[in-house]
């Protein structure tokens, strides 16, 4: 079972980053954002099931590609500026932290201009 | 799991600066310290970032981006 493993590798981080942090906390930074990677790396291929699944899906409702396509990248943005915005957190930086979560926002509503597009065409459409 | 070496690495090199910083700081040499501990960071983000784009490499793949 992977959840075991990955249970036992972030315990096991936890502890050597307990050790670390006091001696060096600049390097801990480095060791906690390995320890994260390393665990979402091994959860990525797993998910790529569950996207080609839901696309399966959003092809047979007729969703068009485009639309799929931005919930996808939304979802991709917001996986990234998560570990971005964490990993500065833990290090006491919050302000590059919210800097990071702000400049993922705007990165979705710059993707998602075309659903909102979408929709006033649709409202136009119907009142039309 | 992957990357179990990348890990102890930096566990390792840890220690290592640690145990340098504080022989050095020992010796009454302060501004060696301070860079020992610089390489160290250094050498670190080097093994960090290549981690980092394996991760956004996977990202990119899994959810289909350009």
């Amino acid at each position: 079972m992977d959840i075991f493993k990955i249970v036992i590798w972030g315990i096991t981080a936890g502890m050597i980053l307990l050790l670390i942090r006091r001696e060096r906390p600049e390097l801990a930074m480095g060791f906690s954002l390995v320890a994260g990677v390393s665990i979402l790396l091994a959860v990525l291929p797993g998910l790529r099931t569950v996207v080609s699944a839901f696309s399966d899906i959003a092809s047979e409702a007729g969703l068009g590609p485009l639309y799929f396509g931005i919930i996808l990248k939304v979802v991709a943005i917001s996986y990234i500026a998560d570990l971005g915005a964490s990993i500065c957190r833990d290090a006491d930086e919050n302000l590059i932290a919210s800097r990071i979560e702000m400049a993922g926002k705007i990165l979705i509503l710059v993707c998602s201009i075309p659903i909102i597009q979408g929709i006033v065409e649709l409202i136009r459409t119907l009142l039309t | 799991m992957p990357n179990t070496d990348v890990i102890f690495k930096i566990a390792g090199l840890a220690i290592i600066v640690s145990v340098l910083h504080a022989v050095v700081k020992q010796a009454g040499k302060e501004e060696y310290a301070w860079l020992i501990t610089l390489t160290g960071v250094v050498i670190v983000l080097s093994m960090v970032m290549g981690l980092v784009a394996d991760l956004f490499q996977a990202v990119k793949s899994t959810f289909g981006l350009p």
